[in-house]
Protein backbone atom coordinates (compact mmCIF):
# COMPACT_ATOMS: atom_id res chain seq x y z
CA UNK A 1 0.00 0.00 0.00
CA UNK A 2 1.38 3.38 -0.99
CA UNK A 3 1.42 5.83 1.89
CA UNK A 4 1.64 9.50 1.00
CA UNK A 5 4.05 11.23 3.35
CA UNK A 6 2.38 14.64 3.58
CA UNK A 7 -1.32 13.96 3.26
CA UNK A 8 -2.28 17.61 3.78
CA UNK A 9 -0.05 20.58 3.16
CA UNK A 10 -0.95 24.23 3.61
CA UNK A 11 1.57 26.80 2.48
CA UNK A 12 1.34 30.41 3.68
CA UNK A 13 -2.42 30.42 3.46
CA UNK A 14 -4.29 33.68 3.91
CA UNK A 15 -8.02 33.70 4.30
CA UNK A 16 -10.68 36.19 5.34
CA UNK A 17 -14.44 36.44 5.06
CA UNK A 18 -14.25 40.23 5.27
CA UNK A 19 -11.48 42.20 3.61
CA UNK A 20 -10.41 44.09 6.70
CA UNK A 21 -10.58 41.17 9.13
CA UNK A 22 -8.09 38.44 8.23
CA UNK A 23 -9.00 35.09 9.72
CA UNK A 24 -5.90 33.15 8.79
CA UNK A 25 -2.58 34.80 8.05
CA UNK A 26 0.36 33.05 6.41
CA UNK A 27 -0.72 29.76 7.86
CA UNK A 28 1.49 26.79 7.05
CA UNK A 29 0.77 23.28 8.21
CA UNK A 30 1.75 19.75 7.27
CA UNK A 31 -0.21 16.73 8.37
CA UNK A 32 0.87 13.13 8.06
CA UNK A 33 -1.14 9.95 7.67
CA UNK A 34 -1.53 7.58 10.59
CA UNK A 35 -2.47 10.28 13.09
CA UNK A 36 -5.52 11.63 14.86
CA UNK A 37 -5.08 15.36 15.20
CA UNK A 38 -7.02 17.41 17.72
CA UNK A 39 -7.62 20.92 16.44
CA UNK A 40 -8.19 23.34 19.30
CA UNK A 41 -8.74 27.07 19.56
CA UNK A 42 -11.03 29.70 20.93
CA UNK A 43 -14.28 30.63 19.20
CA UNK A 44 -13.76 32.46 15.93
CA UNK A 45 -10.11 31.44 15.55
CA UNK A 46 -10.83 29.76 12.24
CA UNK A 47 -10.87 26.05 13.12
CA UNK A 48 -13.96 25.26 11.05
CA UNK A 49 -12.65 27.46 8.26
CA UNK A 50 -9.37 25.56 8.29
CA UNK A 51 -11.28 22.30 7.84
CA UNK A 52 -13.33 23.85 5.03
CA UNK A 53 -10.16 25.06 3.33
CA UNK A 54 -8.75 21.54 3.42
CA UNK A 55 -12.02 20.15 2.03
CA UNK A 56 -12.02 22.73 -0.78
CA UNK A 57 -15.28 24.28 0.38
CA UNK A 58 -13.69 27.72 0.72
CA UNK A 59 -10.64 28.97 -1.15
CA UNK A 60 -7.56 30.73 0.19
CA UNK A 61 -6.98 34.29 -0.97
CA UNK A 62 -3.25 33.60 -0.92
CA UNK A 63 -1.11 30.50 -0.57
CA UNK A 64 -1.79 26.94 -1.59
CA UNK A 65 -3.47 23.88 -0.12
CA UNK A 66 -2.45 20.46 -1.29
CA UNK A 67 -4.60 17.51 -0.27
CA UNK A 68 -3.50 14.02 -1.36
CA UNK A 69 -1.59 15.64 -4.19
CA UNK A 70 -4.52 17.73 -5.41
CA UNK A 71 -5.20 21.42 -5.11
CA UNK A 72 -8.14 21.39 -2.70
CA UNK A 73 -10.09 24.25 -4.35
CA UNK A 74 -10.44 22.21 -7.55
CA UNK A 75 -12.51 19.57 -5.71
CA UNK A 76 -11.21 16.84 -7.99
CA UNK A 77 -13.09 13.57 -7.98
CA UNK A 78 -10.08 11.58 -6.73
CA UNK A 79 -9.72 13.96 -3.80
CA UNK A 80 -13.43 13.91 -2.92
CA UNK A 81 -13.41 10.11 -2.94
CA UNK A 82 -10.79 10.20 -0.21
CA UNK A 83 -11.99 13.08 1.95
CA UNK A 84 -14.99 12.92 4.25
CA UNK A 85 -16.13 16.13 5.89
CA UNK A 86 -18.29 15.84 8.95
CA UNK A 87 -19.80 19.30 9.60
CA UNK A 88 -20.97 20.61 12.95
CA UNK A 89 -24.47 21.16 11.57
CA UNK A 90 -25.75 18.16 9.69
CA UNK A 91 -27.48 18.37 6.32
CA UNK A 92 -31.19 17.70 6.14
CA UNK A 93 -31.75 14.24 4.70
CA UNK A 94 -35.25 13.02 4.11
CA UNK A 95 -34.00 9.47 3.75
CA UNK A 96 -33.95 6.28 5.74
CA UNK A 97 -30.55 4.99 6.88
CA UNK A 98 -30.88 2.20 4.30
CA UNK A 99 -31.52 4.74 1.53
CA UNK A 100 -28.56 6.82 2.71
CA UNK A 101 -26.37 3.74 2.39
CA UNK A 102 -27.85 2.80 -0.99
CA UNK A 103 -27.52 6.26 -2.55
CA UNK A 104 -24.35 7.67 -1.03
CA UNK A 105 -22.13 4.65 -0.45
CA UNK A 106 -21.45 3.88 -4.16
CA UNK A 107 -19.75 7.27 -4.45
CA UNK A 108 -17.01 6.03 -2.11
CA UNK A 109 -14.97 3.19 -3.64
CA UNK A 110 -13.69 1.97 -0.25
CA UNK A 111 -17.07 2.01 1.48
CA UNK A 112 -17.67 -1.05 3.67
CA UNK A 113 -21.25 -2.05 4.44
CA UNK A 114 -20.01 -4.48 7.09
CA UNK A 115 -18.21 -1.67 8.88
CA UNK A 116 -21.25 0.60 8.59
CA UNK A 117 -23.45 -2.09 10.15
CA UNK A 118 -20.88 -2.66 12.86
CA UNK A 119 -20.59 1.04 13.75
CA UNK A 120 -24.37 1.43 13.78
CA UNK A 121 -24.59 -1.49 16.18
CA UNK A 122 -21.87 0.03 18.37
CA UNK A 123 -23.82 3.28 18.44
CA UNK A 124 -27.05 1.47 19.37
CA UNK A 125 -28.83 2.27 16.11
CA UNK A 126 -30.71 -0.97 15.55
CA UNK A 127 -32.97 -0.22 12.59
CA UNK A 128 -31.82 0.91 9.17
CA UNK A 129 -35.39 1.78 8.23
CA UNK A 130 -35.35 4.75 10.59
CA UNK A 131 -35.80 7.99 8.73
CA UNK A 132 -32.96 10.44 9.34
CA UNK A 133 -35.29 13.41 9.47
CA UNK A 134 -37.16 11.79 12.37
CA UNK A 135 -34.09 11.06 14.47
CA UNK A 136 -32.79 13.20 17.31
CA UNK A 137 -29.73 15.37 16.64
CA UNK A 138 -27.50 12.96 18.57
CA UNK A 139 -28.81 9.87 16.77
CA UNK A 140 -28.44 11.56 13.40
CA UNK A 141 -24.90 12.46 14.32
CA UNK A 142 -24.12 8.87 15.24
CA UNK A 143 -25.48 7.61 11.92
CA UNK A 144 -23.42 10.14 10.00
CA UNK A 145 -20.27 9.36 12.01
CA UNK A 146 -20.82 5.66 11.31
CA UNK A 147 -21.31 6.40 7.61
CA UNK A 148 -18.27 8.67 7.45
CA UNK A 149 -16.01 6.12 9.07
CA UNK A 150 -17.32 3.36 6.81
CA UNK A 151 -16.34 5.37 3.73
CA UNK A 152 -12.72 4.54 4.62
CA UNK A 153 -11.52 7.81 3.15
CA UNK A 154 -7.88 8.66 3.75
CA UNK A 155 -8.84 11.97 5.32
CA UNK A 156 -11.64 12.51 7.77
CA UNK A 157 -12.39 16.05 8.85
CA UNK A 158 -14.67 16.30 11.87
CA UNK A 159 -16.05 19.55 13.18
CA UNK A 160 -17.32 19.25 16.76
CA UNK A 161 -18.32 15.60 16.33
CA UNK A 162 -19.19 15.04 19.99
CA UNK A 163 -21.53 18.03 20.34
CA UNK A 164 -24.98 16.70 21.03
CA UNK A 165 -23.83 13.18 21.90
CA UNK A 166 -24.88 11.79 25.26
CA UNK A 167 -22.27 10.49 27.74
CA UNK A 168 -22.35 6.80 26.69
CA UNK A 169 -22.20 7.82 23.03
CA UNK A 170 -19.07 9.88 23.65
CA UNK A 171 -17.38 6.77 24.99
CA UNK A 172 -18.59 4.77 21.99
CA UNK A 173 -17.31 7.52 19.72
CA UNK A 174 -13.84 7.38 21.26
CA UNK A 175 -13.71 3.59 20.99
CA UNK A 176 -14.85 3.52 17.38
CA UNK A 177 -12.55 6.32 16.25
CA UNK A 178 -9.56 4.69 17.92
CA UNK A 179 -10.36 1.42 16.13
CA UNK A 180 -10.49 3.03 12.68
CA UNK A 181 -7.03 4.59 12.60
CA UNK A 182 -4.81 3.03 9.99
CA UNK A 183 -1.36 3.84 8.71
CA UNK A 184 -2.67 5.64 5.63
CA UNK A 185 -5.52 7.48 7.32
CA UNK A 186 -5.56 10.92 8.89
CA UNK A 187 -8.30 12.23 11.16
CA UNK A 188 -8.60 15.85 12.17
CA UNK A 189 -11.06 16.56 14.95
CA UNK A 190 -11.93 20.13 15.77
CA UNK A 191 -13.59 20.53 19.14
CA UNK A 192 -14.11 22.57 22.26
CA UNK A 193 -14.93 19.44 24.23
CA UNK A 194 -11.30 18.62 25.00
CA UNK A 195 -12.23 15.95 27.55
CA UNK A 196 -13.87 14.00 24.73
CA UNK A 197 -10.52 13.73 22.97
CA UNK A 198 -8.68 12.36 25.99
CA UNK A 199 -6.78 9.21 25.12
CA UNK A 200 -7.97 9.48 21.54
CA UNK A 201 -5.81 11.98 19.70
CA UNK A 202 -2.09 11.58 19.24
CA UNK A 203 -1.26 15.10 18.10
CA UNK A 204 -2.52 18.50 19.09
CA UNK A 205 -2.84 21.57 16.89
CA UNK A 206 -3.72 24.84 18.62
CA UNK A 207 -4.82 27.96 16.81
CA UNK A 208 -4.55 31.39 18.35
CA UNK A 209 -4.69 34.86 16.84
CA UNK A 210 -5.27 33.48 13.34
CA UNK A 211 -2.26 31.21 13.25
CA UNK A 212 -1.10 27.78 14.31
CA UNK A 213 0.77 28.35 17.54
CA UNK A 214 1.27 24.73 18.48
CA UNK A 215 1.47 21.45 16.55
CA UNK A 216 3.03 18.59 18.47
CA UNK A 217 2.50 14.92 19.13
CA UNK A 218 1.36 13.79 22.58
CA UNK A 219 4.66 11.94 23.10
CA UNK A 220 6.67 15.08 22.51
CA UNK A 221 4.33 17.12 24.69
CA UNK A 222 4.60 14.78 27.68
CA UNK A 223 8.34 14.57 27.15
CA UNK A 224 8.72 18.34 27.31
CA UNK A 225 6.00 19.20 29.81
CA UNK A 226 4.63 17.63 32.95
CA UNK A 227 1.05 17.92 34.13
CA UNK A 228 0.51 17.33 37.82
CA UNK A 229 -1.75 18.13 40.75
CA UNK A 230 -0.02 19.30 43.90
CA UNK A 231 -1.28 19.68 47.43
CA UNK A 232 0.59 22.90 48.00
CA UNK A 233 0.96 25.91 45.81
CA UNK A 234 4.75 25.87 45.71
CA UNK A 235 6.19 27.19 42.51
CA UNK A 236 9.64 27.30 41.00
CA UNK A 237 11.07 28.49 37.70
CA UNK A 238 9.92 25.35 35.87
CA UNK A 239 6.24 26.21 36.37
CA UNK A 240 4.74 27.52 33.15
CA UNK A 241 1.11 27.64 34.18
CA UNK A 242 -0.99 26.86 37.22
CA UNK A 243 -4.61 26.66 38.22
CA UNK A 244 -6.12 25.93 41.60
CA UNK A 245 -9.42 24.25 42.21
CA UNK A 246 -11.08 22.00 44.79
CA UNK A 247 -8.90 19.01 43.91
CA UNK A 248 -5.61 20.85 44.38
CA UNK A 249 -3.08 22.92 42.52
CA UNK A 250 -2.72 22.03 38.86
CA UNK A 251 0.62 22.88 37.37
CA UNK A 252 2.20 22.63 33.98
CA UNK A 253 5.94 22.49 34.31
CA UNK A 254 8.84 22.20 32.00
CA UNK A 255 9.67 18.50 32.24
CA UNK A 256 13.35 18.89 33.03
CA UNK A 257 13.60 15.53 34.84
CA UNK A 258 11.66 13.61 32.13
CA UNK A 259 9.01 12.47 34.57
CA UNK A 260 5.97 10.57 33.34
CA UNK A 261 2.67 12.41 33.52
CA UNK A 262 -0.73 12.23 31.87
CA UNK A 263 -1.50 14.99 29.41
CA UNK A 264 -4.29 17.34 30.45
CA UNK A 265 -5.40 18.91 27.18
CA UNK A 266 -7.37 21.69 28.83
CA UNK A 267 -4.40 22.66 30.98
CA UNK A 268 -2.09 22.53 27.97
CA UNK A 269 -4.45 24.73 26.00
CA UNK A 270 -4.70 27.32 28.76
CA UNK A 271 -0.97 27.32 29.38
CA UNK A 272 -0.26 27.90 25.69
CA UNK A 273 -2.65 30.82 25.53
CA UNK A 274 -1.15 32.26 28.71
CA UNK A 275 2.50 31.63 27.96
CA UNK A 276 2.87 31.17 24.25
CA UNK A 277 6.41 32.44 23.92
CA UNK A 278 7.91 30.25 26.60
CA UNK A 279 6.23 27.11 25.33
CA UNK A 280 7.41 27.87 21.81
CA UNK A 281 10.97 28.12 23.14
CA UNK A 282 10.68 24.83 25.00
CA UNK A 283 9.50 23.01 21.87
CA UNK A 284 11.93 24.75 19.57
CA UNK A 285 14.67 22.27 20.41
CA UNK A 286 12.82 18.93 20.20
CA UNK B 1 -12.25 4.76 -13.28
CA UNK B 2 -13.39 7.60 -15.46
CA UNK B 3 -12.46 10.82 -13.73
CA UNK B 4 -14.25 13.14 -16.16
CA UNK B 5 -17.71 11.70 -16.72
CA UNK B 6 -19.23 8.48 -15.53
CA UNK B 7 -22.78 7.36 -16.26
CA UNK B 8 -23.02 5.37 -13.02
CA UNK B 9 -22.17 8.39 -10.90
CA UNK B 10 -24.55 10.55 -12.94
CA UNK B 11 -27.26 7.95 -12.40
CA UNK B 12 -26.56 7.99 -8.67
CA UNK B 13 -26.89 11.77 -8.60
CA UNK B 14 -30.26 11.48 -10.34
CA UNK B 15 -31.33 8.78 -7.90
CA UNK B 16 -30.19 10.99 -5.00
CA UNK B 17 -32.35 13.84 -6.25
CA UNK B 18 -35.46 11.68 -6.58
CA UNK B 19 -34.98 9.95 -3.25
CA UNK B 20 -34.53 13.18 -1.33
CA UNK B 21 -37.24 15.20 -3.05
CA UNK B 22 -39.79 12.63 -4.10
CA UNK B 23 -42.59 14.09 -2.00
CA UNK B 24 -41.97 17.72 -3.00
CA UNK B 25 -41.80 16.67 -6.67
CA UNK B 26 -45.12 14.91 -6.36
CA UNK B 27 -46.72 17.98 -4.77
CA UNK B 28 -45.16 20.35 -7.33
CA UNK B 29 -46.41 18.42 -10.36
CA UNK B 30 -49.76 17.71 -8.73
CA UNK B 31 -50.30 21.46 -8.31
CA UNK B 32 -49.23 22.03 -11.91
CA UNK B 33 -51.78 19.48 -13.18
CA UNK B 34 -54.52 21.17 -11.13
CA UNK B 35 -53.57 24.61 -12.50
CA UNK B 36 -53.64 23.21 -16.04
CA UNK B 37 -57.20 21.98 -15.43
CA UNK B 38 -58.29 25.61 -15.32
CA UNK B 39 -56.05 27.23 -17.93
CA UNK B 40 -55.78 24.37 -20.42
CA UNK B 41 -57.13 26.22 -23.44
CA UNK B 42 -55.44 29.60 -23.05
CA UNK B 43 -52.09 29.36 -24.76
CA UNK B 44 -50.81 32.73 -23.49
CA UNK B 45 -51.48 31.74 -19.88
CA UNK B 46 -50.03 28.27 -20.47
CA UNK B 47 -46.85 29.84 -21.88
CA UNK B 48 -46.61 32.27 -18.96
CA UNK B 49 -47.11 29.47 -16.47
CA UNK B 50 -44.43 27.30 -18.08
CA UNK B 51 -41.85 30.08 -17.93
CA UNK B 52 -42.66 31.14 -14.38
CA UNK B 53 -42.67 27.51 -13.23
CA UNK B 54 -39.33 26.95 -14.98
CA UNK B 55 -37.87 29.93 -13.15
CA UNK B 56 -38.96 28.71 -9.75
CA UNK B 57 -37.95 25.14 -10.54
CA UNK B 58 -34.41 26.17 -11.46
CA UNK B 59 -34.15 28.46 -8.43
CA UNK B 60 -35.42 25.67 -6.17
CA UNK B 61 -33.03 23.17 -7.75
CA UNK B 62 -29.98 25.24 -6.88
CA UNK B 63 -31.15 26.35 -3.44
CA UNK B 64 -29.20 23.42 -1.98
CA UNK B 65 -25.81 24.86 -2.91
CA UNK B 66 -26.49 28.11 -1.04
CA UNK B 67 -27.39 26.37 2.20
CA UNK B 68 -24.40 26.03 4.52
CA UNK B 69 -25.16 22.49 5.60
CA UNK B 70 -26.67 21.07 2.43
CA UNK B 71 -24.10 22.95 0.32
CA UNK B 72 -21.29 21.14 2.11
CA UNK B 73 -23.02 17.85 1.40
CA UNK B 74 -23.52 18.74 -2.28
CA UNK B 75 -19.96 19.83 -2.96
CA UNK B 76 -18.42 16.96 -1.00
CA UNK B 77 -20.24 14.27 -2.99
CA UNK B 78 -17.54 12.46 -4.93
CA UNK B 79 -18.73 13.26 -8.44
CA UNK B 80 -17.19 15.60 -11.00
CA UNK B 81 -18.51 19.12 -11.53
CA UNK B 82 -19.41 18.10 -15.10
CA UNK B 83 -21.60 15.30 -13.74
CA UNK B 84 -23.27 17.61 -11.23
CA UNK B 85 -23.88 20.23 -13.92
CA UNK B 86 -25.21 17.63 -16.35
CA UNK B 87 -27.70 16.40 -13.78
CA UNK B 88 -28.87 19.94 -13.09
CA UNK B 89 -29.42 20.53 -16.83
CA UNK B 90 -31.20 17.21 -17.22
CA UNK B 91 -33.56 18.08 -14.42
CA UNK B 92 -34.20 21.71 -15.23
CA UNK B 93 -34.66 21.15 -18.98
CA UNK B 94 -35.57 17.64 -20.08
CA UNK B 95 -37.20 16.38 -16.91
CA UNK B 96 -38.90 19.72 -16.24
CA UNK B 97 -40.35 20.04 -19.73
CA UNK B 98 -41.33 16.38 -19.88
CA UNK B 99 -43.14 16.61 -16.57
CA UNK B 100 -44.72 19.89 -17.60
CA UNK B 101 -46.17 18.23 -20.73
CA UNK B 102 -47.36 15.30 -18.63
CA UNK B 103 -48.98 17.68 -16.12
CA UNK B 104 -50.63 19.49 -19.04
CA UNK B 105 -51.99 16.22 -20.47
CA UNK B 106 -53.31 15.10 -17.09
CA UNK B 107 -54.71 18.56 -16.29
CA UNK B 108 -56.31 18.86 -19.73
CA UNK B 109 -57.95 15.43 -19.54
CA UNK B 110 -59.17 15.93 -15.97
CA UNK B 111 -60.29 19.51 -16.66
CA UNK B 112 -62.32 18.47 -19.71
CA UNK B 113 -63.73 15.44 -17.92
CA UNK B 114 -64.85 17.43 -14.88
CA UNK B 115 -66.30 20.23 -17.00
CA UNK B 116 -68.36 17.72 -18.99
CA UNK B 117 -69.48 15.93 -15.83
CA UNK B 118 -70.52 19.23 -14.26
CA UNK B 119 -72.33 20.22 -17.47
CA UNK B 120 -74.67 17.29 -16.95
CA UNK B 121 -75.61 18.46 -13.46
CA UNK B 122 -78.51 20.86 -13.05
CA UNK B 123 -78.04 23.43 -10.36
CA UNK B 124 -81.00 24.48 -8.24
CA UNK B 125 -84.55 23.78 -9.33
CA UNK B 126 -84.30 26.16 -12.28
CA UNK B 127 -82.38 23.65 -14.39
CA UNK B 128 -79.59 26.18 -14.43
CA UNK B 129 -76.54 24.84 -16.22
CA UNK B 130 -73.42 26.61 -14.97
CA UNK B 131 -71.13 24.47 -17.10
CA UNK B 132 -71.33 23.59 -20.77
CA UNK B 133 -70.02 20.51 -22.50
CA UNK B 134 -66.67 21.11 -24.21
CA UNK B 135 -64.58 19.16 -26.69
CA UNK B 136 -61.14 17.99 -25.73
CA UNK B 137 -58.57 20.40 -27.17
CA UNK B 138 -54.81 20.08 -27.24
CA UNK B 139 -53.86 23.75 -27.41
CA UNK B 140 -50.24 23.17 -26.43
CA UNK B 141 -49.72 20.81 -29.37
CA UNK B 142 -51.40 23.05 -31.94
CA UNK B 143 -49.69 25.35 -34.45
CA UNK B 144 -50.59 28.94 -35.09
CA UNK B 145 -51.39 30.01 -38.65
CA UNK B 146 -49.89 33.25 -39.91
CA UNK B 147 -49.56 35.21 -43.13
CA UNK B 148 -46.07 35.75 -44.52
CA UNK B 149 -45.71 39.52 -44.64
CA UNK B 150 -43.92 39.75 -48.01
CA UNK B 151 -45.41 36.87 -50.00
CA UNK B 152 -48.88 36.84 -48.46
CA UNK B 153 -48.63 33.05 -48.10
CA UNK B 154 -50.48 31.25 -45.30
CA UNK B 155 -47.99 29.42 -43.13
CA UNK B 156 -47.94 27.42 -39.93
CA UNK B 157 -45.62 28.12 -37.06
CA UNK B 158 -43.97 25.22 -35.28
CA UNK B 159 -46.34 23.79 -32.64
CA UNK B 160 -46.41 25.78 -29.40
CA UNK B 161 -44.79 22.90 -27.57
CA UNK B 162 -41.71 23.26 -29.82
CA UNK B 163 -41.74 27.06 -29.74
CA UNK B 164 -41.92 27.12 -25.95
CA UNK B 165 -39.06 24.64 -25.71
CA UNK B 166 -36.90 26.92 -27.85
CA UNK B 167 -37.52 29.90 -25.59
CA UNK B 168 -37.40 27.77 -22.49
CA UNK B 169 -33.80 26.83 -23.29
CA UNK B 170 -32.84 30.48 -23.22
CA UNK B 171 -34.86 31.23 -20.12
CA UNK B 172 -33.62 28.11 -18.34
CA UNK B 173 -29.99 29.01 -19.01
CA UNK B 174 -30.60 32.44 -17.49
CA UNK B 175 -32.37 30.87 -14.51
CA UNK B 176 -29.59 28.34 -14.05
CA UNK B 177 -26.99 31.07 -13.88
CA UNK B 178 -29.23 33.11 -11.57
CA UNK B 179 -29.86 30.08 -9.38
CA UNK B 180 -26.14 29.44 -9.00
CA UNK B 181 -25.06 33.07 -8.82
CA UNK B 182 -27.54 34.58 -6.37
CA UNK B 183 -27.44 33.44 -2.77
CA UNK B 184 -30.95 34.49 -1.70
CA UNK B 185 -34.23 35.15 -3.52
CA UNK B 186 -32.76 33.66 -6.67
CA UNK B 187 -36.03 33.76 -8.64
CA UNK B 188 -36.73 37.41 -7.86
CA UNK B 189 -33.19 38.58 -8.51
CA UNK B 190 -33.03 36.62 -11.77
CA UNK B 191 -36.25 38.28 -12.96
CA UNK B 192 -34.83 41.71 -12.11
CA UNK B 193 -31.60 40.91 -13.92
CA UNK B 194 -33.64 39.55 -16.85
CA UNK B 195 -35.57 42.80 -17.08
CA UNK B 196 -32.29 44.75 -17.06
CA UNK B 197 -30.98 42.43 -19.77
CA UNK B 198 -34.13 42.85 -21.87
CA UNK B 199 -33.75 46.61 -21.54
CA UNK B 200 -30.19 46.31 -22.83
CA UNK B 201 -31.35 44.12 -25.74
CA UNK B 202 -34.04 46.67 -26.60
CA UNK B 203 -31.40 49.36 -26.85
CA UNK B 204 -29.32 47.05 -29.07
CA UNK B 205 -32.39 46.48 -31.29
CA UNK B 206 -32.96 50.22 -31.59
CA UNK B 207 -29.31 50.75 -32.46
CA UNK B 208 -29.57 47.90 -34.97
CA UNK B 209 -32.56 49.58 -36.60
CA UNK B 210 -30.75 52.88 -36.64
CA UNK B 211 -27.75 51.30 -38.39
CA UNK B 212 -29.75 49.47 -41.07
CA UNK B 213 -32.62 51.85 -41.68
CA UNK B 214 -31.22 55.16 -40.49
CA UNK B 215 -34.24 55.60 -38.24
CA UNK B 216 -35.51 54.25 -34.97
CA UNK B 217 -38.99 53.49 -36.33
CA UNK B 218 -39.86 50.77 -38.86
CA UNK B 219 -41.49 51.89 -42.07
CA UNK B 220 -42.94 48.88 -43.85
CA UNK B 221 -43.04 50.75 -47.14
CA UNK B 222 -39.34 51.63 -47.14
CA UNK B 223 -36.92 49.94 -49.51
CA UNK B 224 -37.45 46.17 -49.37
CA UNK B 225 -33.75 45.39 -49.71
CA UNK B 226 -32.97 47.31 -46.52
CA UNK B 227 -35.75 45.55 -44.65
CA UNK B 228 -34.65 42.15 -46.01
CA UNK B 229 -31.08 42.87 -44.91
CA UNK B 230 -32.39 43.88 -41.54
CA UNK B 231 -34.53 40.73 -41.32
CA UNK B 232 -31.55 38.52 -42.15
CA UNK B 233 -29.51 40.19 -39.44
CA UNK B 234 -32.43 39.92 -37.06
CA UNK B 235 -32.84 36.20 -37.79
CA UNK B 236 -29.16 35.63 -37.15
CA UNK B 237 -29.41 37.50 -33.85
CA UNK B 238 -32.56 35.57 -32.89
CA UNK B 239 -30.82 32.25 -33.54
CA UNK B 240 -27.75 33.37 -31.65
CA UNK B 241 -29.92 34.19 -28.66
CA UNK B 242 -32.00 31.03 -28.98
CA UNK B 243 -29.21 28.49 -29.39
CA UNK B 244 -25.79 29.97 -28.70
CA UNK B 245 -26.56 32.13 -25.70
CA UNK B 246 -27.96 29.20 -23.64
CA UNK B 247 -24.79 27.18 -24.26
CA UNK B 248 -22.67 30.18 -23.32
CA UNK B 249 -24.67 30.72 -20.12
CA UNK B 250 -24.41 27.03 -19.19
CA UNK B 251 -20.64 27.24 -19.57
CA UNK B 252 -20.59 30.36 -17.39
CA UNK B 253 -22.83 28.55 -14.86
CA UNK B 254 -20.47 25.59 -14.86
CA UNK B 255 -17.47 27.74 -14.03
CA UNK B 256 -19.48 29.63 -11.44
CA UNK B 257 -20.40 26.29 -9.84
CA UNK B 258 -16.77 25.18 -9.73
CA UNK B 259 -15.83 28.44 -8.02
CA UNK B 260 -18.70 28.40 -5.58
CA UNK B 261 -17.68 28.49 -1.92
CA UNK B 262 -19.80 27.33 0.99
Amino acid sequence: MEIIQKIIQLNEVNFSYQKKRPLLSDLSLQLDPGHIYGLLGRNGEGKSTLLKLVAGLVFPQKGSIDVLGFESRKRKLQMLQDVYFFPEELPVFNLSIRELEKIYSPFYPQFSIEQFNHYLKEFDIPDKNWNLSKLSFGQKKKVMIAFGLATNTKIMLMDEPTNGLDIPSKGQFRRIIASTLEADRCLIISTHQVRDLDSLIDSIIIMDEHEIVFNESIDVITDKLSFKVYDTNEKDDSVIYFEDNLRGYYQVRENLNHEDSKLDIELLFNSILANKKRIKNIFKNK
Amino acid sequence: MNTKFDFNRTGLLIQRYFSERFRSELIYWGIMAIVFMFIRNNIMVIGGLIFIAALFYAARFFREIHSRTNGINYFMIPATQVEKMTVSLLFTIIYFYGMMILAYIVGNLLGTLFTNLLAKISFFSFELHLFHSVDLQWTLFESKQYTEIFTGELKYQAPYIVLFMKYLLLMQSVFTLGGIYFKNNQAFKTILSGIALLFAFSIISILELKIFTGTTSVNINSAESVITLHRVFHNIMANVFAYILPVYLWIVSYFRLTEKEV
